[in-house]
Parts: structure tokens; C-alpha cells; sequence
């Protein structure tokens, strides 16, 4: 499961920096590029690739369908209720 | 969300009047933000706890992204203004934007809630982090055009941080620049036919 979910944020590419720890250099860096990303595993990733993998392409619906089976059943979080009221 | 979920009234009424508008704004998450999920529907809501029915046009966001050491070394000050930086602002920035609202009196102001998993959290059953913010319009509005500096407008939102179940309260949350949803696409994504993100 948490190869699962890390390769589908991965796919997604939303990622911040490797480091080991957050200097303010680092920190500095951080807000100046913005768009520096993991490369993802698109191999574990089931989407309408070619057959080598090399063009992967990813609708709308493959994102939906790797959330439906990927994401968590449970999480330790608030109700929606202590957030914000309807 | 739909209308009949709305708590009162007031609610109902600036649900069902702009309804276009908000699946407009669901219809661009889901398609050119794909990164972010809606959560707990997007509709016109208000603090917790809060008797007076001054309502928030809300978005709640879930925001997908790979573990870092980096962002799990920072202060959870620094992770949380980062979380809002990329992607509550630019939700603000929606919902300013939505035709009407601004003029209409029944708005009061704009929420946006931000949720991540909580970096290190058991992944078997992840610890989410929640960020939530409510803002008048007019101090919004004056952000959005730079007449207003980003701690002064912070100084005055109604801001809470979640820790898992935990309420943690309010954080020093700092706000910067950061294009990212507006530059960032994902590796191979295909657009709809018939979409266009702008």
C-alpha cells in the first residue's frame, strides 16, 4: 500500500526538494524554483502507455481510477464539522 | 455541495444563484488541477461553531504529493505556508474571481481549506494536516491586488491548524509567491477533449 501511494504522488509529480534537512539555503532555493519535482514511476503506474512505456499518457480518469483504488480507506484526521459548518 | 445541504436560508439562496459558477470552479479543479481533489463539497460555508450566518463562498482541497525529506525537515509553520502559498491562494484567487459574488451583500467573505498527509505519518493509516482560512471579502480583495500585505491580511483571516484530530490552533503562516499551479503540468497528462485551463 505505501508503495502505491507514494508511486501515485510521484505520478503526479508534486514533490519538494531532496534534502536532509531544511536549511534556510535550502529554504531560500525551495521558494525561488517552484516547479522542481520528482520524475515519478510511471512503470508501476496503470495508464494507456505505449508498450514500451517511453510516452506515458495519463487522463483525467486514470487519475480518478488510481485515487479509487490507491487511497486510503482510513485517516486520522477531524470531522469535516470542526473544520467548517455547512 | 448541493443547495439542501446548506444549513440555512441564506445559504440555499447563494448556493442555488451561483451554482453555475461553482461547477465551473469544480469542473477546472477537476480537470486542470488534477493534483487536487475536492473534498466535503464546495458550497457557502462558515466557521465552526460560529451563530451569526455570515457566509464563506469554501473550497476544501486535498493536495497530492510525494514524500520529501526536505518538507518534512521544516517547522510545520513553514510546511503549512508553504501548503497555502501553492495552493490556497490560488483557490482564492478562484473564488474572487467568480462572476458576482463580490458584489452580491449576502457574501461575507471566501474560505479555503488546504489538507495534506502529514509528513512521517503511519502510511498504513496517514495523519492528515488540515489548514483552514476565513477571510472577509473587502481584506481579500485588497490582497489579491496587492494593497494589502500578505501579514496584514494573515493578521486578520480566521486561521486553524489541524493536527490529525487534534486542533491545533492558530500558526504563524507566512505567504509568498509560488506559480506553481499555474506552471506546473503532470508528466503526460491529457486534457479532456473539449477542456481548456486557463
Amino acid at each position: 500500500m505505501r508503495s502505491k501511494i507514494a508511486t501515485f504522488a510521484a505520478l503526479l509529480g508534486v514533490a519538494f526538494l531532496a534534502g536532509a534537512c531544511a536549511t534556510s539555503e535550502q529554504w531560500a532555493e525551495w521558494r525561488a524554483h517552484t516547479t522542481h519535482f520528482a520524475s515519478g514511476d510511471h512503470a508501476n503506474f496503470s495508464l494507456s502507455n505505449n508498450m514500451q512505456g517511453t510516452n506515458p499518457r495519463v487522463t483525467r480518469l486514470d487519475v480518478e481510477n488510481s485515487r479509487t483504488q490507491n487511497w486510503w480507506g482510513k485517516t486520522i484526521t477531524v470531522e469535516p464539522g470542526q473544520v467548517i459548518q455547512n | 455541495m448541493p443547495v439542501d445541504k446548506h444549513s440555512t436560508p441564506k445559504a440555499q439562496a447563494l448556493a442555488q444563484k451561483y451554482r453555475p459558477q461553482l461547477l465551473e470552479l469544480s469542473d477546472y479543479v477537476y480537470h486542470c488541477l488534477p493534483y487536487l481533489e475536492i473534498r466535503n463539497g464546495l458550497g457557502f460555508k462558515r466557521p465552526p461553531k460560529e451563530t451569526v450566518d455570515n457566509r464563506y463562498v469554501a473550497i476544501w482541497v486535498r493536495a497530492e504529493q510525494a514524500p520529501d525529506p526536505t518538507f518534512a525537515a521544516m517547522p510545520v509553520e513553514k510546511q503549512a505556508s508553504a501548503m497555502f502559498s501553492r495552493y490556497g491562494v490560488p483557490m482564492l484567487k478562484r473564488l474572487a474571481a467568480l462572476p458576482g459574488l463580490q458584489a452580491d451583500p449576502d457574501l461575507y467573505g471566501y474560505s479555503v481549506v488546504v489538507e495534506w498527509v502529514k509528513p512521517t505519518s503511519d502510511p498504513k493509516v496517514p495523519t492528515m494536516e488540515i489548514l483552514s482560512v476565513f477571510a472577509d471579502k473587502a481584506s481579500t480583495q485588497a490582497f489579491l491586488s496587492k494593497t494589502m500585505s500578505a501579514p496584514d491580511y494573515v493578521q486578520g483571516t480566521k486561521l486553524t491548524f489541524f493536527d490529525g484530530t487534534k486542533e491545533v490552533g492558530r500558526l504563524p503562516i507566512e505567504i509568498w509567491e509560488d506559480n506553481f499551479v499555474g506552471t506546473y503540468k503532470v508528466p503526460g497528462y491529457e486534457l479532456e477533449k473539449g477542456k481548456v485551463c486557463s
